[in-house]
């Protein structure tokens, strides 16, 4: 093993802790736990930023040839994502449904089983890799945003219902999930919309019509419809959620195009 | 060393004997400089449900009888009358009941969290009067670390059993801050005034009290700080609070579904939490099906009160679990505790054994090799470590008292010569 697998093992070991530590916090409830969880998560977050970085400089390219470079890139946003929400509001609970997640992408990224070519090395420029990263970053807050959607509408709807269930004392009060929706919706529709200008400015067929440019439009224009309707018609609650759902769902489909269903990753 | 529990509580004596011997913090220090030379461990917990001395001593006798003597002087009643509010429990049964209190399952409403910030108040004062020695660290510590995994390990603190604490818990799932959140009150019956207070005392700070007789709305909202209005002026202030809670007299449905719609169009998206305990109900039901609406009515709580209640008792069995291993985790630290002394001396003994004849063997085969001395060496020391092994493990097990303090002067009597006194017991 090289020192770079090294370190990756090291990264998946950290993200492990974390996980552990949100699982046994998501059965007691107990906030060391959950203090413990953040801690793993912060050094793991930390060490595979410093070396996707040590990568890049020493390799002149960003790690994002290979489908495990992807996937550890991918890892990396996710829990960068999870970490800034934290900070704005923690609810641990979060952390117990991400954390095995990142620990899964960051474990299965230093596997190596996926050394397949992901893109074509000459592809992969400085500004590529930033587009990548930035809409990796902009789906992560996403996805963040659509588990505490998913959360909103299911406790919602117990509480409207009268059918509260003893599994929801571990979620926060509606007006923090719906607080927390709007802040992970709202960075994710930045880095979005900023991964998805580099990309094309760079990839230099502007205006693009290829169908993941178009989606991923698409999914801003979805997500700039929540933001209007919340601001101007002040719609809250689950309605509001069903535009975050559809936005997520059509993101995440583009994001599964990409890899799957196109010939080629290059899309522009 | 024995650790006791004495009292009484609200299981064994009735109100008018409980405050009888209800003590303010200044009567509680004076207390234990006073029971000082007669227990060196101590710790006295007073509060409206119950009266506890929790003592680690070696004269229980003479600490009970003092205690005795301290409780009676705090009345008239003659001793014989009292006595048999009293409990006592020693030993694993007095850790047991320390455990039980400090994690509310022996309170008057089970799962409460006050309890063990008076447990730990208690506590305090102790250390203050110089009387919290290594032991009752050990049980105490203890004791606040077995109710935090009751508290956290188990829903007992999370399931609201009345219908006033299942309303306050309901609004804490839909909003964040109560103090944020105005409240306005329409009626000023009884149960409306009680759950009015646990609302208070959960964080909310604005209040609007509105009922027909004006006077009686001044009169609570004096009680509770809030602002009393006339009725139709409260009505009006429906769009700027965010709980209500009504309770007024009088035909069904004062607030219809129309009125409410057409009110949640201008509330630009902010919930409404609407606890309708009248009967009867004061808010048309098809309210609820609105967007942004919870609406509860009293057989709403009530439902969800007595399904708390069996979740409790559920909690309430896991907790028991839970401090049963507390206690015996307690228990091997005691004994091994007790018995450290005792290894120590016995560890020490082979050892000296060990090193004397080793040297006198060194000592004849000056001509071995230093590899070989060395051999010989760890050799008689792994020798030792794995004799004396398992006789350490099973002494550290022992969890009867008596039985430890057999086990003890026997090792004694038979390697060191030593025989402790009975005296020396704990």
């Amino acid at each position: 093993m090289t020192w770079i697998t090294w370190i990756f093992a090291a990264v998946a070991y950290f993200y492990a802790g974390g996980s552990w530590n949100s699982f046994r916090y998501y059965q007691s409830l107990d906030e060391g736990f959950d203090q413990k969880a953040a801690r793993w998560l912060h050094a793991g977050l930390l060490l595979q930023g410093v070396a996707l970085a040590g990568l890049w400089v020493t390799q002149g390219q960003a790690p994002l040839g290979t489908a495990s470079g992807v996937l550890g890139a991918f890892s990396f946003s996710l829990a960068l994502a999870l970490t800034i929400g934290r900070i704005k509001t923690p609810v641990p609970i979060l952390g117990s449904l991400f954390s095995p997640f990142i620990f899964l992408l960051s474990a299965i990224s230093f596997g190596g089983t996926l050394q397949t070519p992901c893109l074509e090395p000459y592809s992969v420029t400085p500004y590529i890799a930033i587009h990548i990263f930035l809409t990796f970053l902009g789906f992560s807050f996403f996805t963040l945003g659509f588990g505490v959607g998913v959360a909103f509408w299911i406790h919602e709807g117990q509480i409207k219902q009268h059918r509260i269930k003893s599994w929801s004392y571990r979620l926060p009060a509606l007006e923090v999930l719906d607080r927390l929706t709007v802040f992970y919706i709202g960075l994710g529709f930045l880095f979005w919309l900023a991964g998805l200008g580099l990309g094309e400015s760079q990839g230099g067929n502007l205006p693009s019509i290829h169908p993941t440019v178009l989606g991923s439009f698409f999914v801003l224009i979805i997500y700039a419809c929540f933001f209007l309707l919340r601001w101007v018609f002040r719609l809250r609650g689950r309605k509001s959620m069903v535009l975050v759902m559809a936005g997520y769902f059509l993101a995440l489909f583009i994001f599964m195009s990409v890899r799957y269903f196109m010939m080629t990753q290059t899309h522009f | 060393m024995k650790f006791i529990a004495y009292g009484l509580n609200h299981l064994t004596a009735p109100l008018s004997v409980r405050e009888k011997y209800a003590l303010e913090m200044e009567k509680v220090r004076e207390v234990l400089a006073r029971l000082k030379p007669h227990a060196p461990e101590a710790a006295f917990l007073s509060t409206c449900n119950r009266v506890e001395f929790y003592l680690s001593t070696q004269r229980e006798e003479d600490s009970l009888g003092e205690i005795r003597e301290i409780l009676n002087g705090l009345h008239r009643l003659k001793p014989a009358e009292v006595k048999k509010y009293f409990y006592l429990y020693e030993g694993p049964q007095a850790f047991l009941h320390l455990f039980r209190v400090a994690s509310s399952l022996d309170s008057m409403v089970v799962g409460e969290a006050q309890i063990l910030g008076q447990v730990k108040e208690a506590y305090r004062e102790a250390q203050e009067a110089g009387m919290a020695g290594a032991i009752l660290n050990g049980i105490f510590h203890r004791a606040f670390s077995a109710a935090k995994r009751v508290r956290s390990q188990t829903e007992i603190a999370r399931m609201p059993v009345s219908v006033s604490s299942v309303a306050v818990d309901l609004a804490k799932k839909i909003f964040s801050t109560l103090s944020k959140h105005p409240v306005l009150l329409l009626g000023a019956g009884e149960m409306s005034e009680l759950t009015a207070k646990y609302l208070v005392d959960a964080g909310v700070r604005d209040f609007f009290i509105a009922n027909r007789t004006l006077e009686k709305a001044k009169a609570l909202a004096d009680r509770l700080g809030g602002q009393a209005l006339p009725l139709s002026e409260g009505l009006a202030r429906l769009g700027d609070v965010d709980i209500l809670l009504t309770s007024l007299a009088g035909g069904p449905f004062i607030i219809k579904r129309d009125d409410l719609e057409s009110l949640m169009k201008n509330r630009k998206g902010r919930a409404l939490f609407i606890i309708d305990i009248g009967v009867p109900r004061n808010v048309d039901p098809g309210a609820g099906r609105l967007e942004s609406v919870y609406l509860y009515n009293i057989d709403d709580l009530s439902t969800i009160a007595e399904s708390n209640k069996g979740g409790r008792q559920r909690a309430v069995e896991e907790a028991e679990s839970i401090l049963g291993e507390e206690v015996d985790q307690l228990c091997a630290w005691l004994s091994e505790r007790e018995l450290a002394p005792t290894i120590i001396r016995l560890r020490g003994h082979f050892e000296a054994v060990r090193e004397a004849e080793l040297s006198e063997f060194l000592e004849k085969n000056r001509d071995l090799p230093d590899k070989e001395k060395k051999a010989i060496e760890r050799l008689t020391h792994d020798l030792i470590g794995k004799l004396l092994h398992d006789p350490t493990v099973n002494l550290k097990q022992v969890s009867d008292e008596a039985d430890r303090f057999d086990y003890s002067r026997m090792l004694n009597d038979i390697f060191l010569n030593h025989n402790p006194s009975r005296k020396d017991r704990g």
